[in-house]
């Protein structure tokens, strides 16, 4: 997706609130992290961090631009719930409706389920895959990372499409976030990529600064 | 201010009507949600990525580890969560400084949750195209001829900065030197000093 979120090199943002060091900024933004994690840990949904990411990237820009981080999870749970029948849109705006601030939360009582429910939201898996064909870039190898415009999820930044770098390192296979995102599992290989800043930045570039970013082998063609 | 008041009470109303769906429903069981977010308010911040920097610090078979296999380092002083941690090293020459520049990428379990600045779209946007400003920001002064490297956690590797040991602190205990590690000198936007 060519949206919003894909930030690197945009202006007009200002400094960096560098008193920001909070994670949360209100209750309901810890909450809203405890449901999305919660559910993963028990194994409630099966969405990828690559669909969630890509239920975030397809908010209306404007809102993206100025909703509470927080929100944003809040956005792409909704939508991932939906879309597994777990709660449906109609289901949520009624108790939306009926709730009231002090409306009590309660539940089922089981803490075996508690206890693996935060164990699951702890413990990440491994997301590296066993692939049997070799890489095509070694080490040292000049690369550019193609002009790709996808309406689909990826992790190709802009700011880095079009330019030339040199494979830095060779980190295993991983799973296409542009196929992770609509459930498919395609592993391919993935290479950290050293960018000169005046390769990227040209005359506005910082001197004696570059850019390391890992990039799947179909983003790459050899220079 | 009442707009964001009025937004920050919708999207709280919000949340709740959704927990309570998925509490009714059976999908989460009660008090799984505390449960996630007290393990990730107690037990996992930079505390756990500042005992493994002293470690590092005061064993370099350790620090070789650590920069070979991050995962398997960790694991040994009793951390995971970051199945592909990756550990790089600030030294007088080179300064690692790490960025999502697309969402917020952060190594969790040795960092925790990251701080509202690490997430806002200022950093995020200006940290790749001009890393020294923005590290000016922070208060940290790079001299020119120190090579700045930013890396950008796009994909499931995540990173962490192993800072420089700060000169002064050759008598001091492993824990005492824990203490001396910050957040932000893991991240890479700070140095540290006595």
């Amino acid at each position: 997706v060519n949206g919003v979120h894909d930030l690197g090199g945009m202006h007009g943002f200002g400094p960096v609130d560098v008193a920001d060091g909070e994670s949360f900024h209100a209750d309901w933004e810890a909450r809203v992290f405890g449901i999305v994690m919660a559910m993963t840990g028990a194994r409630r949904t099966t969405a990828t961090a690559a669909r969630e990411r890509y239920e975030v990237e397809l908010m209306e820009p404007a809102s993206y631009l100025t909703a509470p981080y927080f929100e944003r999870w809040l956005f792409a749970a909704e939508r991932v719930y939906e879309s597994e029948g777990l709660v449906t849109a109609d289901e949520l705006e009624q108790r939306v409706s009926e709730m009231r601030s002090d409306t009590p939360l309660t539940g089922e009582s089981d803490p075996a389920f508690v206890e693996q429910t935060v164990e699951g939201a702890v413990d990440r898996e491994p997301s590296r895959r066993e692939l049997d064909s070799a890489p095509r870039f070694a080490v040292g190898a000049e690369v550019v990372a193609r002009n790709i415009h996808t309406p689909a999820h990826t992790r190709l930044p802009g700011y880095l499409r079009g330019r030339a770098g040199r494979v830095e390192e060779l980190c295993g296979a991983f799973d296409l976030p542009e196929r992770a995102a609509i459930g498919e599992h395609v592993p391919e290989h993935l290479y950290v990529v050293a960018f000169e800043g005046a390769e990227v930045w040209g005359e506005a570039a910082e001197p004696n600064t570059t850019i390391r970013a890992q990039l799947w082998e179909s983003y790459l063609e050899g220079k | 201010m009442t707009d964001s008041r009025e937004r920050d009470a919708d999207l709280a109303v919000r949340t709740r009507a959704l927990e309570s769906l998925l509490l009714e429903k059976g999908l989460l069981p009660e008090g799984a949600v505390d449960g996630v977010v007290e393990a990730y308010e107690t037990d996992i911040g930079p505390m756990n990525g500042a005992k493994v920097v002293a470690r590092a610090w005061v064993d370099p078979a350790y620090k070789r580890a650590l920069l070979d296999d991050a995962p398997a380092a960790i694991a040994a002083l009793g951390f995971g969560g970051v199945p592909h941690l990756v550990v790089v090293e600030n030294t007088a020459e080179v300064h690692n400084v790490v960025v999502c520049t697309l969402c917020s990428c952060y190594p969790w379990g040795v960092l925790g949750l990251p701080p509202g600045w690490y997430k806002d779209h200022a950093y995020r946007s200006r940290v790749v195209r001009e890393p020294r400003v923005v590290l000016r920001e922070f208060g940290l002064e790079l001299e020119d001829d120190v090579a700045v490297r930013v890396w950008d956690s796009n994909s499931d590797l995540r990173y962490m900065v192993l800072p420089e040991r700060p000169a002064g602190t050759e008598a001091m205990a492993e824990k005492e030197l824990a203490a001396l590690v910050t957040r932000d000198s893991m991240v890479g936007v700070a140095r540290l000093g006595l």
